[in-house]
C-alpha cells in the first residue's frame, strides 16, 4: 500500500531512488550533489547551478533550452541548493508530464532525463572556463541574492540568529553563499570546481511516478555520465553544549513590525535514540496551531499572528520565532521561556500529547500522496541512514511517552535571544 | 465525456485526465461537487462561499436595504468562525488528526481540512463550523490585536506591497485596490453585528460550493453532507446583488513608489484590461488566450526574454500573470532589477514590438503545449485540484474544459488579445525602492 522507493548503486556514491507509483499525472526526477558546508566549496556551489542553468552544449541559448522544455508539454527545469546539518547539496530538479494523459502520448521521460543529464554534465564552455558573459551575469545575480536575504523578514532573523549562534561553526554558512567570496571565483575556478563537484560530491538521484524501473536505469546509466571519484556523505559537527550565558543581538531596520528569534542547541539528531521524542516535543512546544507557543502569545495574549518552533535534526538546533510589537519584546521572551519551562518540567496533557501525535502521523501519511513530500521522504532516509516504513515511523510516533518529551525538551539550551526591531540605538552585540 | 445519472449525483469522467468528478446540489442551494482519487491516503473537503474583500457593498436580500460594510471584514470573519463557545475550532481538527485552515481571495472564502484518519468527524465538523458563528465583543477585540499583527507583517513583506501598490495604482475604484485583510483602521470599525449581518448575507448555503478529493465513497459523502444541511433548516434566499463601482478605462496613477527595506528596485508593469463581464466558458478562454498571449510575449522561451535577461535587468526571479474574474482583469510583470527606468523601457518596447508584429504561430502552438502539461499537473495532488476546483467554480468555469479550451484557441486570437490588452494608457508602474 504504501511507496516504498528501490534502490540501485550506480557507481559508488552514486544512488538511484525509484519510487514507482500510478497516483501521480506527472514524472519528477530530483538529482542531488552532496558536498560539504565548507567555506572552500560554500559559494562556488551556490553560484554553478545558476551558470549550468543557462545552458548546455545542446541547448547553448535560454531561448534554446525553454523552447526544447516547452516543447516537452511544459517539462519544468529548477535548480535548488540546500543546507542540512553541514551538508551543502546542489539538487537539479524537472518534471515532465507522463505521457499516458497526453493526446499524441510523445515520448517525455526519456527527453526529461536526458535533458536533466546534459544540464548538469556538458557545459557551456569558452576555453578552459564556462563562458564569460553567462558567468558574470549569474555572479552578479548571485550577489542580489544573498543581499535580497534581508527582504524576508522572517527569513532573515532566523538566518541572523543561525549567524550568531553557530559563529565559528561550518553552520553559520548561509546556503546562499558569502558575497565576499564572489570576486575570487573565475570562470575558470569555477569550471574547475564543477569537475571537482561532479567527481567528488555524494550523487542522490529520485525518480517518482509512473514508470518502468529497469527503464529509468538504463536512461541514467546512458545519459547520465558521471566520472569516477572518491565520494564520501559529510559529516555534521553536533554542538550539545552551549556552555556560556545565551547571546543577545539585536538589529536596526526600518520596519513595520519586530522578530523575536531564540535558538537552542536540542542536542538530539535524526541519528539518535530520542529523535522521534524530539519530534514530538517540538510539536507540543510549537510546531502546531495547537501547540503551546501559539497558544500562549498569539491565542491567549494576543501578540503575534505567526508564533512557532522548528528543529533542525541533523545539527540538532533549534528556533522558537514570533512577530510581534517592538515593545511586546520582552513579554513575548518571558512566555516563549516559561514555556519551555513548562515542556521541560513535564506539564504535557493527555490531550496536547494526543493531538500532536495524531498531527505527526497525519504528515507522515499523507506524505505518500505528493511527489514533493515523498522525495523529502527519501532524502531523510539518506540523512538518518535508516529505512523506514511509513508503518514503522508511525508506531515510532504513536509510542513517545511524556516522560520522553520532558527528557528530550530537558537536553534543550537557550543559545542566542535574538531581535529585529525598529529602534536605533539598541543595535550590536551583547555577551 | 461521458455522463451518467446516479441517484442524485452526475458521474463525468474525463478520459484524457481520466479523472472522475461527481456533482449535484442540495435542496438548500447547496452545491455538492467530489473529486475521487484512488490509492490517496489523504482526503481533504473544503467548503467555499462566494464572499471576498470586494464585497463590501451589497443589497440585502431581505430588506433591499444597501449595505456598506468595513474593509477586510471578509477575512475577518474568517478569522472568526474559528472560536466557539465550546473553545477553538482549530484546536478541535488538530485533536481528530487533521489539518485544517482557511483563506480569503478577493472573491471567495474558503475552509478546509486535509486528513488522512477520522474523515467523517472532521467532515461533519467543517459542515457545522462554518455555518454557525459565534461572536461576542471580547472575541472580536482580541482578533483584531491578531489581524493588526498579520497586517503588520504584510507591510513588511516588499512583493506583497508591491502588487498592492500596483493595484492601487491601476485601480480608481474597484475594491481590488484595497488589501484582503482591510487596514488597521478599518478592522478596529468591525464589530459582532456587522459580523453576524454578513455571515447571514453571504454564508447561506446557495452562495456557496463543498468540494471532497480523495479516496472517498461518494454517495455516503452526499448522505453526511445532506444530514448536516437539512437539519439546518435553511429558507431559499434571494441572490444577493453586490454593488461594484464602474471602474473607468484609465489607471488611478501612472506610478505608484514605495521605500522599504529591500537590497535592489522591485519593478511591476500592470496593464487594466476592460472588464470582461463574462463567466464560464468565455471567460475561460478569455483568461487561457490572455495568458498564453502573455508567455509568448515575455516567457523564459521568448526573445525578450533573454534581451532583458542578457542585459542584466532581469534575473530568474522575473515573472507575470494575468489575472481575470468577472469584474476585473490585469496583468503584471515583476522583478527585482538594478535599474527599473531601463527595464521599464526596454519592456514596454518589446511588448509594443509583439503587439505590432504578431506572434509567431509556432511559439504560440509551443505555449499552448506546455499550458497543457501544466494543467495535467494540476491533477497531481489535492491540495492544487482544490484550488482549481474552487476557483474555477466561482467563474462558472468547468475544470474538464480547461484542455480542450486551451486547445481550441489560435494565434490570430491571440494577436487580437495583445493589441486589446497591452494599450500604454492602461498601464501601470509600482516601484519598491530601497530605504
Amino acid at each position: 500500500m504504501t511507496l516504498r522507493f528501490s534502490r540501485h548503486e550506480l557507481a559508488e556514491g552514486v544512488n538511484l531512488f525509484v519510487g514507482t507509483t500510478e497516483k501521480f499525472k506527472t514524472t519528477v526526477i530530483y538529482a542531488y550533489f552532496h558536498t560539504p558546508l565548507h567555506p572552500e566549496w560554500l559559494t562556488p556551489n551556490a553560484l554553478l547551478p545558476l551558470v549550468l542553468a543557462r545552458g548546455s552544449a545542446d541547448y547553448p541559448t535560454m531561448a534554446e533550452l525553454q523552447q526544447h522544455l516547452d516543447e516537452l508539454y511544459g517539462a519544468s527545469f529548477g535548480i535548488e541548493i540546500s543546507r542540512r546539518g553541514e551538508v551543502h547539496s546542489i539538487i537539479f530538479r524537472i518534471e515532465v508530464p507522463n505521457e499516458h494523459y497526453l493526446p499524441d502520448s510523445p515520448h517525455l521521460l526519456e527527453e526529461a532525463i536526458k535533458t536533466l543529464s546534459s544540464l548538469i554534465t556538458k557545459p557551456l564552455v569558452e576555453g578552459d572556463g564556462f563562458q564569460a558573459a553567462i558567468f558574470e551575469q549569474e555572479r552578479t545575480n548571485l550577489q542580489s541574492l544573498i543581499e535580497g536575504l534581508i527582504n524576508e523578514k522572517r527569513r532573515w532573523a532566523l538566518h541572523r540568529c543561525t549567524e550568531a549562534m553557530c559563529e565559528g561553526e561550518a553552520y553559520a554558512l548561509n546556503r546562499l553563499g558569502r558575497v565576499e567570496d564572489l570576486p575570487g571565483i573565475t570562470p575558470q575556478s569555477l569550471l574547475r570546481h564543477h569537475k571537482r563537484m561532479l567527481e567528488e560530491a555524494t550523487v542522490n538521484l529520485f525518480v517518482i511516478g509512473n514508470v518502468e524501473e529497469e527503464q529509468v536505469k538504463g536512461w541514467m546509466d546512458q545519459y547520465l555520465q558521471l566520472p569516477a571519484g572518491a565520494r564520501t556523505m559529510p559529516e555534521t559537527v553536533v554542538k550539545r553544549e552551549v556552555g556560556r550565558e545565551p547571546k543577545k543581538v539585536t538589529d536596526s531596520l526600518d520596519v513595520n513590525q519586530g522578530v523575536l528569534a531564540i535558538g537552542f542547541r536540542t542536542g538530539t539528531t535524526v541519528r539518535d535514540e530520542d529523535y522521534f521524542p524530539l519530534i514530538v516535543a517540538n510539536g507540543v512546544f510549537g510546531g502546531f496551531p495547537h501547540s503551546k507557543l501559539f497558544q500562549e502569545v498569539r491565542e491567549k495574549n494576543s501578540l503575534a499572528y505567526f508564533a512557532y518552533s522548528n528543529v533542525e535534526t541533523v545539527k540538532g538546533v533549534g528556533f522558537m520565532y514570533a512577530g510581534i510589537e517592538f515593545e511586546d519584546r520582552d513579554q513575548c521572551q518571558e512566555i516563549m521561556l516559561e514555556q519551555l519551562k513548562v515542556l521541560q518540567s513535564g506539564q504535557v496533557s493527555d490531550e496536547e500529547l494526543e493531538t500532536t501525535k495524531r498531527q505527526l502521523v497525519n504528515d507522515i501519511l499523507s506524505s505518500g500522496d505528493s511527489p514533493a513530500a515523498l522525495a523529502d521522504l527519501a532524502i531523510d532516509r539518506v540523512f538518518s541512514g535508516v529505512d523506514r516504513t511509513v508503518e514503522e515511523r508511525v508506531a515510532a510516533v504513536e509510542a513517545v511517552t511524556k516522560e520522553q518529551v520532558a527528557a528530550v525538551a530537558q537536553k534543550f539550551q537557550i543559545d542566542t535571544v535574538y531581535f529585529l526591531t525598529n529602534k536605533a540605538g539598541e543595535g550590536g552585540e551583547a555577551q | 465525456m461521458k455522463e451518467q445519472t446516479n441517484s442524485t449525483l452526475t458521474e463525468r469522467t474525463d478520459p484524457l485526465l481520466q479523472e472522475r468528478l461527481y456533482t449535484t446540489k442540495l435542496a438548500c442551494g447547496l452545491t455538492v461537487a467530489i473529486i475521487v482519487k484512488p490509492g490517496f491516503h489523504e482526503k481533504t473537503a473544503r467548503i467555499a462561499t462566494h464572499y471576498g474583500s470586494i464585497d463590501s457593498r451589497f443589497i440585502h436580500p431581505e430588506t433591499g436595504e444597501e449595505i456598506q460594510v468595513p474593509d477586510g471584514i471578509a477575512h475577518f470573519l474568517e478569522h472568526k468562525l474559528f472560536e466557539k463557545e465550546w473553545g477553538n475550532v482549530s484546536d478541535k481538527f488538530s485533536e481528530l488528526g487533521a489539518e485544517a485552515n482557511a483563506y480569503t481571495t478577493y472573491t471567495h472564502t474558503v475552509y478546509y481540512f486535509n486528513t488522512t484518519d477520522r474523515w467523517e468527524e472532521s467532515l461533519d465538523l467543517l459542515l457545522d463550523y462554518v455555518q454557525t458563528p459565534w461572536f461576542t465583543d471580547e472575541s472580536v477585540e482580541k482578533e483584531q490585536g491578531i489581524i493588526e499583527q498579520e497586517i503588520r507583517m504584510y507591510l513588511d513583506d516588499p512583493g506583497w506591497r508591491s502588487n498592492a501598490n500596483l493595484l492601487e495604482a491601476l485601480y480608481q475604484e474597484h475594491p481590488l485596490r484595497i488589501d484582503i485583510a482591510g487596514t488597521v483602521e478599518s478592522i478596529h470599525q468591525i464589530d459582532k453585528e456587522t459580523l453576524t449581518l454578513c455571515h447571514k448575507t453571504f454564508y447561506h448555503p446557495s452562495n456557496m460550493v463543498l468540494f471532497v478529493a480523495g479516496d472517498v465513497d461518494p454517495e455516503a459523502t452526499l448522505a453526511r453532507v445532506k444530514a448536516a444541511f437539512d437539519t439546518k433548516g435553511y429558507k431559499p434566499q434571494a441572490e444577493i446583488k453586490r454593488l461594484m463601482p464602474k471602474e473607468p478605462t484609465a489607471p488611478a496613477e501612472k506610478r505608484r513608489e514605495q521605500a522599504l527595506v529591500v537590497n535592489q528596485p522591485i519593478f511591476r508593469l500592470g496593464f487594466k484590461d476592460p472588464t470582461p463581464t463574462k463567466t464560464g466558458r468565455e471567460l475561460l478562454a478569455h483568461d487561457l488566450l490572455t495568458a498564453m498571449a502573455v508567455d509568448v510575449v515575455a516567457g523564459r522561451s521568448s526573445p525578450l526574454y533573454t534581451e532583458l535577461y542578457e542585459a542584466g535587468l532581469i534575473d530568474q526571479r522575473f515573472g507575470f500573470e494575468y489575472s481575470c474574474d468577472e469584474t476585473w482583469a490585469y496583468s503584471y510583470f515583476a522583478g527585482m532589477t538594478r535599474d527599473p527606468e531601463a527595464l521599464h523601457e526596454r519592456l514596454s518596447a518589446g511588448i509594443q514590438q509583439a503587439v505590432d508584429q504578431g506572434l509567431s504561430p509556432e511559439a504560440f502552438e509551443r505555449i499552448k503545449r506546455k499550458t497543457i502539461g501544466r494543467m495535467v499537473g494540476m491533477m497531481n495532488d489535492l491540495d492544487s485540484i482544490a484550488w482549481l476546483f474552487i476557483d474555477s467554480y466561482f467563474k462558472e468555469m468547468d475544470v474538464f474544459d480547461l484542455i480542450p479550451v486551451a486547445s481550441e484557441l489560435t494565434v490570430e486570437q491571440a494577436n487580437q488579445r495583445l493589441r486589446e490588452h497591452f494599450r500604454p494608457e492602461q498601464a501601470a508602474v509600482s516601484l519598491i525602492k530601497p530605504k
